[in-house]
């Protein structure tokens, strides 16, 4: 039965790890740490997911209702890989992971880009472009960081990235790396500031309600949860820690990431598209290519 | 055979998730909603500005395809290939400096 | 994997990689077609992954998910109507009124069509190449062949709009289903009838390492050239995307 258990795994963790993100990103953005607060937020979200989401009459129903399932499939896939703890659940065994991770990343941008089209709106369109944007932007400095960290692991799988920390952490020696992943991961996770495809007049959510927005909703708070513990595991050690047992110092890692994220959505203001577009491949690419050239250098006069 | 779980749970959390939005559309499009929000339609031909941009990435994504194998041989395999990337790194810089000089990325 | 798991999950794949590719072939929406064969194309990253490539499976879809959304943004802006509006997809609004026999006169804001004002009570025919043939009852038109097709006044419009060519189908459209279907089947008994080298599955292997070390050894030169590759690419993009 290691086919369900893996399944139930990362449903779980899809589960509890965006209620976790969503419930801190409240906190953090509105100040609010009240435990009534917490019960509010469910409540609100099952009544969301109870309502319809019928679209109008001009959608494209293959893509306005295609999106938020594929959303959600492609984060349930993707929390697959991410290790919370030496337990050879679902871990060892994909000896792609990190690759595996990037490629989900590119799903929830397909789903919004359906979502945004499939609308018929003008401003879901407006949305759905920034989208591939933001993606194609994004997405390539998000890879060279990840690849310090794999040339440092030796392999592709998310747990040998935690296996080889256990001297010094990745993002101690690869600030560099760690600067730009986290940059980067604003882009492609669309977490504000990078939030343009979510604002009033370019939204992919436009027109789409009940049920699918909170789904589509969820599957971004997923994604956002499952970009912090990717850069846990791959520059932070994972679920490495003295003391207190794996699943909390992932779980303390991820939430110190989140929260370093949440803030920085708060202070800093939306960005336009074309800042967003020069600051990846004008500032961000060239300086992920720098951070692989110095991380390999380090690399081998370490040997 | 290492990805079993990833089967079950794409097809089977998409297939959830659709039926439980296409049941829950299925009853009319309530009267507020007939008008839409416009009129016309928004699938229409429309310039895309970063369409060089997005040429751009297909370029850097297949540089990134290259430096994944590339990087888990790194250190197995010597000094020779930090100069190897070097040289395909190198290249490619070149051509991000052309298409910034070339005033791709004025938008 | 038991054998039932790993058939249907082939079967389940394999479907799916073919209903991809024949619906992106049907569709009329360009957007749609993205996605339909972008779908394919994962359906065929999933066959991958039975065969244990995981390499290879993750780079298909990352090169195709990444290259079907680049399409997508080109055909946006080089289709008149990359949405299938004007052929079925959701057509607007007002179209739909109008075959409901409805005698309204619309005016369409914001929109580039034209309306031509049209009774529903009457059916015409015209032929999707040449508007300006006419004709009460269905049949073939008189200067190319096509079947004749209803109008709409979405469609009058559409053909208006600076004599563009808006049809999605020729005349050779059965030609060229047959040859297709012949290269089809020339092609699977090539497949089926040869004699296919087999090796046995390694047991534990790193895709990563292996393919890492095949290019810093024996294809190294491919390697670097490859990046030459990329670099024209890059190149020509840049000279043919020059606004004037």
């Amino acid at each position: 039965m290691n086919v369900l258990t893996n399944a139930a795994y990362a449903l779980l963790l899809f589960a509890i790890g965006t209620f976790l993100t969503a419930t801190l990103d409240t906190a953090i953005r509105e100040r609010v740490w009240h435990p009534k607060r917490l019960v509010q937020n469910i409540s609100q979200l099952v009544d969301a997911l109870l309502r319809s989401d019928p679209g109008h009459k001009r959608i494209d129903r293959v893509l306005f209702f295609g999106a938020a399932p594929l959303a959600v499939a492609a984060v349930s896939v993707a929390l697959l890989v991410v290790p919370v703890g030496n337990w050879g659940l679902a871990g060892p065994s994909l000896k792609v992971g990190v690759f595996f991770y990037l490629v989900v990343l590119d799903f929830l941008a397909v789903a919004l880009l359906m979502a945004g089209w499939g609308a018929n709106h003008k401003f879901g369109t407006e949305g759905a472009f920034a989208v591939v944007a933001q993606l194609v932007s994004y997405v390539v400095p998000l890879g060279f960081a990840v690849t310090g960290a794999v040339m440092a692991a030796q392999s592709l799988a998310a747990t040998a990235a935690v296996q080889a920390q256990k001297g010094l952490w990745f993002g101690l020696w690869q600030p560099l790396g760690l600067a730009i992943y986290l940059v980067a991961t604003f882009g492609q996770t669309f977490r504000p500031p990078a939030d343009l495809p979510l604002s009033e007049d370019s939204n992919v959510l436009i027109e789409h309600h009940g049920a699918g927005e909170a789904l589509l909703r969820i599957a971004l708070y997923g994604i956002w949860f499952s970009a912090a513990a990717m850069g846990a595991t791959l520059f932070l050690g994972g679920w490495r820690g003295p003391w207190l047992p794996g699943p909390l110092w992932f779980v303390v890692k991820t939430a110190a990431l989140l929260a370093l994220m949440s803030w920085a959505g708060k202070r800093y203001r939306r960005l336009t598209l074309k800042q967003m577009l020069r600051g990846a491949w004008l500032i961000l690419i060239p300086a992920s290519i720098v951070n692989v050239i110095i991380v390999g250098l380090i690399l081998m006069v370490k040997r | 055979m290492d990805y079993r779980a990833a089967f079950p749970l794409a097809f089977g959390v998409f297939a959830i998730g659709a039926l439980w939005l296409v049941l829950s559309a299925r009853k009319a499009y309530p009267r507020s909603e007939r008008a839409g929000g416009q009129r016309g339609t928004a699938w229409v031909q429309a310039d895309v500005p970063y369409a060089v941009i997005a040429l751009l990435f297909l370029a850097f994504d297949m540089e990134m395809i290259y430096m994944f194998p590339w990087a888990v041989a790194y250190l197995r395999v010597g000094m020779v290939a930090f100069w190897d990337m070097f040289v395909f790194a190198a290249i490619l810089f070149v051509g991000l400096v052309y298409a910034w000089k070339r005033g791709a990325f004025e938008l | 994997m038991s054998p039932a798991v790993e058939w249907t999950l082939f079967l389940l794949l394999a479907t799916g990689a073919i209903a991809g590719a024949y619906r992106m072939l049907r569709t009329m929406s360009m957007v749609r077609a993205g996605i339909f064969l972008m779908g394919s194309f994962c359906s065929i990253a999933g066959l991958f992954l039975l065969l244990s490539a995981d390499l290879i499976a993750a780079m298909q879809i990352m090169m195709y998910v990444g290259g079907m959304l680049v399409m997508i943004v080109f055909m946006v802006m080089m289709s008149p109507d990359p949405g299938g509006s004007m052929m079925g997809i959701a057509p607007p609004e007002e179209e739909m009124d109008m075959q409901r026999g409805s005698k309204q006169h619309h005016d369409m804001q914001g929109d580039r069509m034209n309306q031509s004002h049209e009774s529903a009570d009457e059916k015409q025919y015209t032929c999707p190449m040449h508007p300006d043939v006419r004709s009460d009852s269905p049949g073939k038109c008189p200067r190319c062949g096509m079947k004749l097709q209803p109008t709409s006044g979405a469609e009058h419009g559409v053909m208006e709009m600076q004599g563009m060519d808006m049809a999605m189908t020729h005349e050779f459209t059965r030609p060229a289903a047959i040859i297709g279907f012949i290269a089809g089947a020339v092609l699977l008994a090539a497949v089926l009838s040869f004699d296919w080298p087999s090796a046995p599955g390694l047991a534990n292997f790193d895709s990563g390492l292996i393919v890492g070390k095949e290019l810093l050894s024996r294809y190294m030169i491919a390697f670097e050239a490859a990046a030459i590759l990329i670099i024209t690419g890059m190149v020509g993009a840049v000279i043919l995307g020059r606004r004037e």
